[in-house]
């Protein structure tokens, strides 16, 4: 039945436009269904019904959730009653619930934080927890009472810092009302208090335990914000620097493309932040099956992940081992180069997929996706009858926290070191891939997508912050990313090192050192495939290459709306 | 097939930035197609931080000063569009972008999700409390008021 809704929803999408007398009342995805069909909507009130005023909509069909964050409720209903319902005055709006998804609980423990920490065993630590050290969070907020982001006598929170830059009226707390910073937090500090001792199997914690969080809210309820809103917050973590010795800055948020990073004002942003020394770490974004375009994901890296004064971080899947052998790129994760300035994004990979971490009992995403909550039996003994407090969230937001709380270790371990630095260490110790494709499947749609392991989609490798914090390494110069020039003439890509990079200065930073053996520049071009590589002429390739990019003024249309995505298997 | 389908684009999007007017050098792409009468929000980057003669000169366009944002060298101003090629031929400014919209990087958050459906119709939720639809998952500390203040730092 759900599957015939689905089917009909997109059909619907797709013809949208065509002259059909609508309702303005209802989605027009709802209409032209087969009479009597069960349709899940989302029922929009004028005014919040009381319980007793809700039992008069049984009538139309069953209710299912309140969701009065946006005044509506989660109905399934008949589709011959879609147009009674309409035509109730208290309802504003029918739309589709078209959230189709499993609606148990998937997955298991990630051994996310395990594999790039390197600890082979559940309750292992090591001698860096991050004490001392500020990230300032850009993301939907945090609540100050997060117990698990308190020092580890339970005496004081390490949030010490918290402002609220959404602009949006009745936003305006420091609050997440959105579900997604304290998801993000917990990856980078979050003590794991709640799933350690003897009671438990698996413990749920962050890379940088002890570390301080600075939270600046630039996301609103849901997950929206503004460039004006991001460039405010990075202006505020600057000036705060030495107040909160914050070293690093995780930036899980992005938007398309609009032009080259010299001309846009977040990517300016970004570079200021760099050069103030402060390491920037964001997310790459979460377009790599985009083939709108026909570059089969490549040159989907959002800003202001395409700027090359920052760390971009793709999404690594585990595959719920600690195992490094099996992880494999997620098929989500954005490619690159980026679009207009060919920078060769991202720069390295992290654990992304099916991440556990902290969440907000009370926020939006919560209240949509209440089967991402993690059982107790998953992280617990069978004679466990405490309280979930874990949620489980996949994409590039989860990969980016990763690194930003190896960032975090790395400069408690050695204060000296630039984000040049920091950056350069991470890609050159970053576990190399072997294999030179992997292949991964959306449990929703069963469709099976194949990733090349090239520069463009795994970057330098998978994050190992042991082997970081083993480096004695001391480059100097920059650690910019390289751009790519294309040779259309021979079919060869190659980098562009700038004048002062510390990329191929000696032997020890070769190319190929930091890069492996994804970076095969100068004989062929290896990587990607023939559609976009070799043969011009090719709408990806012009998309990519072309001196008039496609993209231009609007990267392609995301194709999540078809996916449904959640998470890898 | 994709031969064809290239050579149809491209010559289509040539014409089509040869017959527009030519396009303003300090003006971002997607900042001219915005309808003139409209109210546009706009970061505009000068050479220096602006001051005040600066967000004086936009105000006597109808223009209003929403946000310093020294970082960058500009302010977040709400500009008719059709004045914006006129302010554009300040030798101050330097650049003019939309204040685009950002968001988390979370997989799940693609546009199928409900609540993006709702919001993709102008619901914020403004002024509407969030819903706890597990009534039985919140912790006492839940209880805290909604700005959260428990004395950390704030402004």
């Amino acid at each position: 039945m759900k599957k015939h809704l689905r089917t009909a929803i997109l059909i619907s999408f797709s013809i949208l436009g065509s002259a059909f007398a609508q309702n303005p009342r209802i989605h027009s995805s709802l209409t032209n269904l087969e009479p009597g069909q069960d349709v899940d909507v989302i029922v929009r009130f004028r005014d919040v019904p009381t319980k007793a005023a809700l039992s008069h909509y049984a009538e139309y069909g069953r209710h299912k959730a309140h969701l009065s964050v946006i005044r509506s409720s989660a109905m399934t209903v008949k589709s011959d009653q879609l147009a009674a319902l309409a035509e109730d005055p208290n309802v504003e709006y029918i739309a589709p619930d078209s959230a189709v998804r499993a609606t148990t609980f998937a997955g298991g423990p990630d051994y996310g934080w395990m594999t790039a920490l390197d600890i082979p065993n559940n309750f292992g630590t090591l001698p860096y927890d991050g004490t001392g050290i500020g990230v300032a969070i850009l993301d939907s907020g945090l609540r100050p009472d997060q117990d698990q982001l308190q020092n580890s006598a339970g005496t004081a929170s390490r949030i010490v810092y918290l402002q609220n830059f959404v602009t949006t009226q009745n936003q305006k707390t420091t609050n997440d009302l959105y579900g997604h910073g304290t998801h993000v937090a917990g990856i980078i500090g979050s003590n794991g208090s709640r799933s350690f001792g003897g009671s438990y199997t698996y413990w749920i914690r962050g890379i940088a335990p002890n570390v301080n969080l600075i939270s600046l809210r630039v996301l609103d309820s849901s997950g929206a914000g503004q460039d004006s809103w991001v460039i405010s917050a990075i202006q505020t973590a600057i000036q705060l620097k030495s107040q909160y010795n914050i070293r690093v800055m995780n930036l899980s948020l992005g938007r398309p493309v609009m032009g080259p990073c010299s001309n846009d004002p977040l990517c300016q942003a970004v570079q200021q932040a760099w050069q103030a020394g402060i390491v920037v770490v964001v997310a790459a974004g979460n377009e790599g099956r985009n083939n709108s375009a026909g570059t089969q994901g490549y040159g989907t890296v959002s800003v202001p992940g395409n700027s090359p004064y920052c760390i971009t971080v793709g999404a690594l899947n585990t595959v719920a081992t600690l195992s490094r052998t099996d992880d494999k790129i997620t098929s989500y994760s954005s490619k690159g180069p980026t679009l207009f300035d060919h920078i060769a994004k991202p720069d390295i990979v992290a654990p992304g997929n099916r991440i556990l971490s902290l969440q907000n009992p009370n926020s939006v995403l919560t209240a949509s996706y209440h089967q991402n909550a993690v059982p107790v039996s998953v992280y617990g003994k069978s004679t466990n009858t405490n309280n979930a407090v874990y949620y489980q969230m996949s994409g590039s937001s989860m990969a980016a926290p990763m690194v930003s709380g190896a960032a975090a270790l790395m400069v408690q371990k050695n204060p000296k070191l630039t984000p040049d630095q920091v950056k350069a260490i991470l890609m050159k110790t970053a576990v190399k891939f072997t294999q030179a494709t992997s292949q991964a499947t959306d449990p929703t749609t069963g469709k099976t997508y194949t990733s090349e392991n090239d520069l463009f989609t795994i970057g330098a490798g998978s994050l190992d912050v042991q082997a970081a914090l083993n480096s004695t390494d001391v480059p100097t110069g920059s650690a910019q990313s390289p751009a790519v020039k294309f040779n259309s003439q021979t079919g060869v890509a190659s980098l562009v090192l700038p004048a002062n990079a510390l990329w191929g200065t000696n032997a020890l930073w070769g190319t190929s050192v930091v890069w492996g053996t994804s970076v095969v520049w100068g004989t062929n071009a290896l990587w990607g495939t023939a559609a976009v590589w070799g043969a011009s002429g090719t709408a990806g390739f012009n998309a990519l290459w072309g001196t008039n990019a496609l993209w231009g003024t609007s990267t392609p249309a995301s194709e999540a709306l078809n996916l449904a995505l959640n998470g890898d298997n | 097939m994709k031969l064809f389908k290239t050579y149809k684009t491209i010559p289509a999007l040539l014409l089509a930035s040869t017959l527009v007017f030519a396009q303003h050098p300090k003006i971002a792409k997607d900042l001219e197609r915005a309808d003139p009468s409209s109210m546009v929000d706009v970061i505009i980057q000068f050479k220096h931080p602006p001051t005040e003669a600066h967000h004086q000169k936009i105000r006597s366009r109808g223009g209003v000063h929403k946000k310093s944002l020294d970082l960058v060298n500009g302010s977040l101003y709400s500009v008719p569009a059709g004045k914006l090629k006129e302010l554009a031929d300040d030798p101050d400014v330097v650049r003019m972008s939309r204040d685009h919209e950002v968001r988390g990087m979370l997989n799940q958050t693609a546009p199928a999700v409900t609540v993006d459906i709702a919001f993709q119709y102008g619901w914020t939720g403004a002024g509407v409390g969030i819903a706890i639809l597990d009534s039985g998952a919140s912790d006492s500390h839940d209880l805290n008021d909604n700005n959260g203040n428990n004395g950390t730092a704030k402004r």
